[in-house]
């Protein structure tokens, strides 16, 4: 999924010389720009903070500067420039992070991406995505491009089928998508654990069960009309995240909600107020912090079977 | 360069005038620091240093000054009115409800504001991002940013120099108010910088140090041209120009009391209304 974004961003930095491309030691780029282009790639060395506050400077020139970086140590460590220098003076800057979720498994709970929405979330005129497959990451490298202002983008790994390839899916900043219908519970999920919750999906239909499952690729500004229709129409969410549960996609969904007067049954899955437990491959660790395929079925059952 | 100090040095001793009536008035805007910055931004703005349009503020060629130290707020929208880019009007109620100005900048170029500041260690990193623009672009405009002695033990900014000997950038000054003062005191005391010029020097700075009340030097210093990065330390005096106030503690943000402004008129000569 990450080459897939890179090989866009690097087609649309050949094709606009206003892209400029910042990587705090990011190690894919040096190697990947093209020499025409090489003057537009900086390699800001291991500095977060210095890399986006420089792409703020560069952003008032006519520049779109594209950082990246791992994205614990962009948002955790570079937050207060993310904050003054880029959403507070609404710059058009790009904030590409690596690693969302639990996507770095074995490297330890430092370089998990697991509270990185919820401490953006409050910040103003900030976008904020999360891409579920490669080419809903070359969608976003595209939107992003066209979009003026701040935007952040998550990327993860993507392990199974690209629902975008084989659906043909429109995308659209800040509209969620029913990637499958069904009537008795709503599955609402971001990022790549999106594969997950279609793999186990006809284990649920094996049960009677029939999910209808909702990407939120944007969390914000947040898809109001989706959620309060899945609402409407089940009566009951699943959020599923690589993420806290607190103050992520669950914490934006109930925000929703509750403006609008629903009270659906809500069942939530994510990290519930812990770091990531645990090692070993990308399956291991997200099983070990709850969100495996089998709880991921344990959870959608008991909710399609709550209140009966 | 023709530097008519004599004037520009009335032109100090007027906006200091004017920055402790605003201050006393308000109960804001850091009057001691303002003090300190006055000659250093009234010799890149007054004297032929920094070129800029006061009627296209947004030009794309001006040269850049960034506030990194945005504390110095009051002491750079007093520059800003002297050439024309702000009304004088703003200092009545200055940071007050109806105010379009607070103690610390908000990006607003067509005042002259080139980014929000307040925060210490930005400045810089911004900088450069303008500086690097400038050398994509191929743009010879020049970019100035005035960091504070204390605001170096960020380190942010140390990220920063490294990178600035990394680019070579030589349309980029920096400029360091060196009054060695920080809210608790001495920045020596505190977390001494030492040799700062030894050290600007080992990341690749080509540094000069002036005095930072002395236009005519600070003028030559800040015209420089070197084909490096360049540094200026600008040794400076926090509260020049009020005898109790100059390098003395406990004044970090604080404005006249009652009878420090009677004193504070009659040193700065004030006698009649300024505003």
């Amino acid at each position: 999924m990450i080459d897939a974004f890179d090989n866009e961003l690097i087609k649309l930095a050949m094709q606009d010389d206003r892209i400029v491309i910042i990587g705090a030691d990011d190690g894919r780029f040096c190697s990947l720009v093209p020499e025409k282009m090489k003057e537009r790639y900086l390699n800001v060395g291991i500095a977060e903070c210095n890399a986006i506050g420089i792409a703020a400077g560069l952003s008032c020139c006519g520049k779109i500067p594209f950082v990246t970086a791992g994205g614990t140590f962009l948002v955790h460590r570079a937050n207060e420039f993310i904050r003054d220098d880029v959403c507070m003076q609404n710059r058009n800057v790009k904030i590409i992070a690596i690693g969302a979720g639990l996507a770095m498994n074995a490297l330890g709970n430092t370089q998990h991406m697991t509270e990185d929405v919820a401490t953006l979330r409050s910040i103003p005129n900030l976008t904020i995505m999360t891409a579920a497959t490669p080419k809903e990451a070359i969608l976003m490298a595209d939107m992003a491009y066209k979009m003026d202002g701040p935007v952040y983008i998550r990327l993860g790994r993507h392990e199974g089928k690209d629902v975008y390839q084989e659906q043909k899916m429109e995308f659209r900043v800040g509209k969620g998508q029913v990637i499958c219908k069904g009537n008795d519970i709503s599955i609402i999920t971001t990022g790549t654990i999106l594969s997950d919750i279609l793999e186990v999906l006809p284990e649920l239909n094996k049960n009677g069960v029939f999910a209808e499952v909702i990407n939120m690729h944007t969390i914000k500004p947040i898809d109001k009309e989706i959620i309060t229709q899945a609402a409407d129409h089940t009566g009951k969410i699943l959020i599923v995240e690589e993420h806290s549960v607190t103050g992520g996609l669950r914490g934006a969904v109930a925000e929703v909600l509750t403006e609008a007067g629903k009270v659906p049954i809500m069942q939530y899955m994510g990290l519930k107020d812990c770091f990531a437990q645990g090692y070993g491959s990308y399956r291991d660790i997200k099983r070990k912090n709850g969100l495996s395929l089998e709880n991921i079925k344990m959870q959608a059952l008991k909710l399609a079977n709550s209140g009966k | 360069m023709l530097v008519d100090v004599q004037s520009l040095g009335k032109t100090a001793l007027m906006l200091r005038q004017k920055i402790a009536k605003v201050s006393y008035a308000t109960g804001r805007g850091f009057l001691s620091t303002a003090y300190s910055s006055i000659e250093i931004l009234l010799a890149l703005y007054c004297s032929g240093v920094m070129k800029y349009d006061v009627n296209n503020p947004e030009w794309e060629e001006r040269d850049r000054f960034i506030l990194s130290k945005g504390h110095s707020g009051l002491a750079l929208y007093m520059v800003l009115a002297e050439i024309g880019l702000i009304s004088d009007e703003v200092f009545e109620g200055f940071s007050d409800s109806n105010s379009m100005y607070g103690v610390h900048p908000v990006y607003d170029l067509k005042s002259g504001i080139e980014m929000s500041s307040g925060s210490l260690g930005h400045g810089l990193s911004f900088a450069i991002g303008h500086a690097y623009a400038a050398k994509l672009n191929k743009k010879d405009y020049h970019v100035y940013v005035l960091l504070g002695d204390g605001e170096l033990q960020e380190g942010s900014n140390w990220e920063a120099f490294l990178l600035v000997n990394a680019l070579k950038l030589d349309n980029l000054t920096v400029i360091v108010d060196r009054n060695n003062r920080q809210i608790s005191g001495k920045v020596e005391k505190i977390v001494p910088l030492d040799s700062l010029k030894l050290k600007l020097e080992s990341f690749g700075f080509e540094v000069i140090e002036v005095d930072g009340h002395n236009i005519a030097c600070l003028t030559e210093a800040l015209s420089k041209k070197l084909g490096k990065p360049l540094a200026i330390i600008a040794h400076t005096v926090k509260g020049k120009g009020i005898s109790f106030v100059e390098d003395e503690d406990n004044w970090h943000g604080r404005a006249l009391s009652d009878s420090e402004w009677e004193r504070a008129k009659i040193e700065l000569n004030i006698e009649k209304e300024i505003l």
